[in-house]
């Protein structure tokens, strides 16, 4: 008479010696490797981005008759480009080495890094690039001749101004872009080292 | 992971962890990620955990639950990547380590059931009563009957009849 399934399930068991347990060792590895790489990969096509950008805005800029504005905004955005490209291959070179936990603490240091040198362009380098531009457009206008007849201090602090502005603005905007795009994987780099610890600990 | 958590929590339903984790997997590498996370699971669900079903029940659930939220990841990964013929063909004798032939085939059998009908013939098989299936699955325990008689009927289909 032929088994049934619940015999061949039972008896099959009962039987095997191989059902011993895997070792329970580099649990995060891989999970780590999968969070670093989907950064890795998104801060590159992020940084490629600048330069159809850059191409782009000069163009426009060129096609406007501004060839000076054109040529200072590219070499402005090729710069990050270059800038950001640097600090990418020192991402991408932090040695993986034994021990995992070390490697995302060396990573998460680098990435924070990363950050507050970007914040510290786009404060700096929006309004470089706007006040000039607004400087280049707006040359003859009365709003730029009222400036012009200010008192020298005084046209001063209002460049200032509008350049604190911009700059509060661009670093705003980057901060919001930069939860939007690397929030979730930031989220999953952080708890992923809190668990490493919590292991470690327990 | 403590060792103790391990001794106390673990170990005693490890059976049943690989039993799910097998079904679930077509090849070694993959069987140990499931398991792995399974335990890392259990571990990281522990204060959730609050005494209201048993302990075993809990096991069950996340065990489950974890595979069917791999398994799928896994589908759509493989979806992107490249065509690959259908999971029947994955499925060799080779990919299960059992010594058994015949439990070999029937876990190739239980692997060509869908997710679902998967995880609820391993619970029968694992000889938890209607009750405990149903609250794990989270349906009634006459569907589970209902589903069960099904499930045998169409394994005996997949194993040519040579099972009853």
């Amino acid at each position: 008479m032929e088994k049934s399934i619940e015999n061949i399930w039972k008896e099959g068991f009962e039987a095997e010696t191989k059902l011993s347990a895997p070792a329970i060792a580099n649990f995060y590895d891989k999970k780590s490797k999968l969070i670093t790489q989907k950064i890795n990969k998104r801060t590159k096509k992020d940084n490629l981005s600048l330069l159809p950008v850059a191409l782009i805005i000069s163009a426009i800029l060129v096609f406007m008759g501004e060839f000076f504005l054109a040529i200072y905004n590219a070499v402005l955005i090729v710069a990050l480009f270059f800038a950001n490209k640097k600090m990418l291959r020192d991402l991408n070179s932090i040695n993986i080495q034994d021990n995992t936990y070390y490697y995302l603490l060396n990573y998460k240091k680098q990435v924070k890094k990363i950050i507050k040198s970007s914040t510290l362009i786009a404060g700096l380098g929006f309004p470089m690039v706007i006040i000039p531009a607004y400087w280049v457009f707006f040359q003859d206008t009365k709003v730029m001749i009222k400036l012009q007849e200010m008192d020298s201090i005084l046209a001063m602090m209002l460049v200032a101004g509008l350049a604190l502005f911009f700059s509060i603005v661009a670093i705003s905007g980057y901060k919001l872009s930069n939860k939007m795009m690397y929030g979730n994987l930031l989220e999953r780099l952080e708890s992923t080292i809190e668990d490493m610890e919590e292991l470690m600990k327990d | 992971m403590s060792r103790d958590f391990y001794t106390q929590f673990i170990l005693p339903y490890v059976g049943i962890i690989i039993k799910i984790c097998r079904a679930y997997t077509d090849n070694e590498e993959d069987f140990q990620d499931y398991y792995q996370e399974v335990c890392l699971q259990l571990w990281k669900s522990r204060d959730n955990f609050k005494g209201e079903s048993k302990w075993s029940t809990w096991v069950y659930r996340i065990s489950l639950n974890v595979s069917l939220s791999l398994l799928r990841k896994d589908k759509k990964i493989s979806k992107k990547s490249v065509e690959l013929p259908a999971i029947e063909d994955k499925v060799e004798a080779a990919s299960d380590p059992f010594q058994d032939e015949s439990l070999k085939m029937l876990y190739q059998a239980i692997k060509k059931l869908s997710e679902v009908d998967r995880a609820i013939i391993l619970l029968y098989l694992e000889e938890k009563s209607y009750q405990e299936i149903a609250e794990i699955m989270g349906l009634s325990p006459i569907n589970i009957g209902v589903k069960i008689n099904r499930i045998k009927k169409k394994l005996k289909t997949l194993l040519h009849g040579k099972v009853y």
